[in-house]
């Protein structure tokens, strides 16, 4: 049983990456525009975040200490200072989407304005870390986030062409539009494969005090706390395919993809996508916010929990308040929150090798990790996806000029 | 030991497990015709600018001082406060320079967080 509610902590990391607003609004894209064509990339993100995510938990576990505090230890502060501030950017622009994805999420619902919306979802999100414990907020979202399953069932219910979900698991040319294939696919990757899940995780297993005899539940928890995330985004990516494509919807208006589950679901399904939405992107606030606190702490040695009086903390309380604040100010100046989103997505992917790389020293360090250092399948892991890290930064900013 | 491998950057923790900064540079002394002994080790904001680049700490300690009337300088931790050298350093330094290097955490927590309700209660309470 205990065992179990670790899995909570698998799920709340990857509600951060694949149900928030800009996962789920790039894999509606991909669905409509190119049926299962681009499901490989949601495949390819899960193995390389998969490992990452198993790599950070076991360092968390062994070491009770987190991946970014290895990393100022390791590198110093002259090289810290660059990933530092590179993911404090990622993460408000990150943030700044999901506060746009919830109030969206609100405004479909009811009908009244976004712009309502935004101050009462950033208290909202405000309210629960002041006042709840890690814990608390671990196991609703994990409990809540299960309503995404919606997608899942409403893909099985469709019954899709289950020879070409097949094929589209497999890396392939497309027939038509290479750029916009090219741009979604790294969009998707670079949605999926954020550095902040796995500072977050690793934060989130030394606030569970987890111990070296939690190894085997690291992996099963990374696997299918990864394993959920990429099934409902799967079955996004299936459901518009099914739904939109025939219908020459392109669902890159939100207003638009929302009917998507009302064809196999009836009237609920309006409803389940927009709680859906609601409860991925207040996830993944949650989680955003949170991880400016901890990388923050961590880089400077101030003491950093969730589970402490605000007061006893201070400058992590004030941290995510800061970054919740700042976060709020795009969608109340009306930026549309999926334009942001695909923004973030592209800046995530140039400043990826910068907090990867690092990975490829600190999970040798005997120091910490004593014998469970990473082996050759984890290092050679680590070096494939730094590579790839290199290769979306090369080219992510000129696709998205190209495909725009 | 290394002292940049395995002094720099090191956690600092204090006899009550509470983490209490980093080892953000270290003091040499340096005299004519011996080696240099480590004299001890600086906790702070100006000595960490400093290190990311060499006019950086003196414009913290400039901003600071103009902005909030503080003369914000690092904490030295002599050698004999310390204990245990490992992944983290136990140090006693004893309630003033404990407080000392709190300072910041103390001073935002009395004048903002501990006056926003919730501030001061146990989360989930």
């Amino acid at each position: 049983m205990k065992n179990l509610t670790k899995i909570g902590l698998g799920i709340l990391t990857s509600v951060g990456g694949y149900l928030e607003v800009g996962s789920m609004g790039t894999a509606i894209q991909a669905g409509a525009a190119f049926r299962y064509e681009l499901l490989w990339a949601i495949a390819i993100g899960t193995i390389c975040i998969a490992f990452l995510v198993e790599m950070t938990g076991r360092l968390a576990a062994v070491s009770h200490h987190t991946v970014v505090a290895a990393v100022r230890k390791r590198f110093g502060i002259r090289f810290q200072i660059w990933p530092l501030v590179a993911q404090i950017g990622v993460d408000l622009l990150v943030l700044a989407s999901e506060v746009g994805g919830a109030s969206l999420a609100l405004e479909l619902a009811t009908g009244i304005s976004i712009r309502i919306w935004v101050l009462p979802v950033a208290i909202l999100i405000w309210a629960l870390l002041w006042f709840a414990t890690f814990g608390s907020i671990e196991h609703s979202v994990a409990v809540l986030g299960l309503v995404t399953l919606s997608f899942s069932l409403a893909a099985w219910w469709i019954g899709p062409d289950w020879q070409a979900v097949r094929s589209g698991l497999v890396p392939h040319r497309p027939d038509r539009d290479a750029a916009q294939y090219a741009y979604l696919a790294v969009g998707i990757l670079g949605a999926t494969v954020s550095p902040y899940l796995f500072t977050f995780y690793s934060s989130g297993a030394v606030e569970e005090e987890w111990r070296a005899e939690d190894l085997m539940p690291n992996r099963i928890v990374a696997a299918i706390g990864m394993g959920f995330g990429s099934l409902v985004a799967m079955s996004v990516v299936i459901v518009a395919a099914v739904i939109l494509a025939p219908r020459g919807i392109e669902g890159e208006m939100y207003q638009q993809a929302a009917t998507m589950l009302s064809l196999p679901l009836g009237h609920w399904g309006f409803r389940l996508f927009c709680l859906s939405l609601f409860i991925g992107c207040v996830g993944a606030a949650l989680e955003l916010a949170l991880d400016v606190s901890y990388i923050v702490g961590q880089t400077f040695g101030w003491a950093w929990s969730e589970n402490q009086p605000p007061g006893d903390e201070a400058r992590f309380a004030l941290g995510y308040t800061i970054a919740i604040a700042i976060a709020t100010a795009p969608s109340l100046a009306g930026i549309d929150p999926l334009k942001l989103t695909m923004f973030s997505m592209a800046v995530t992917v140039v400043v990826l090798p910068v907090l990867v790389g690092p990975l490829l020293v600190v999970m040798n360090d005997a120091q910490y990790l004593q014998e469970y250092t990473n082996g050759w399948i984890a290092n050679t892991a680590v070096g494939i996806i730094v590579a790839l890290a290199f290769v979306l930064a090369a080219i992510a900013i000129p696709l998205q000029l190209v495909a725009q | 030991m290394d002292l940049v491998r395995d002094l720099l950057d090191v956690q600092l923790i204090d006899p009550n497990q509470r983490p209490i900064g980093r080892v953000d540079g270290i003091l040499l002394d340096v005299r004519a015709g011996e080696p240099p002994r480590l004299a001890a080790l600086e906790v702070g904001a100006v000595t960490l600018a400093r290190r990311v680049h060499r006019s950086l700490g003196p414009a913290v300690h400039r901003f600071v001082l103009r902005w909030f009337g503080v003369s914000w300088r690092p904490v030295r931790i002599p050698l004999a406060h310390f204990g245990r050298v490992g992944v983290d350093i136990e140090i006693a330094v004893g309630d003033r320079r404990e407080r000392r290097l709190l300072r910041l955490e103390t001073w935002l927590s009395n004048r903002i967080v501990r006056r926003v309700p919730g501030g001061t209660e146990t989360p989930g309470r």
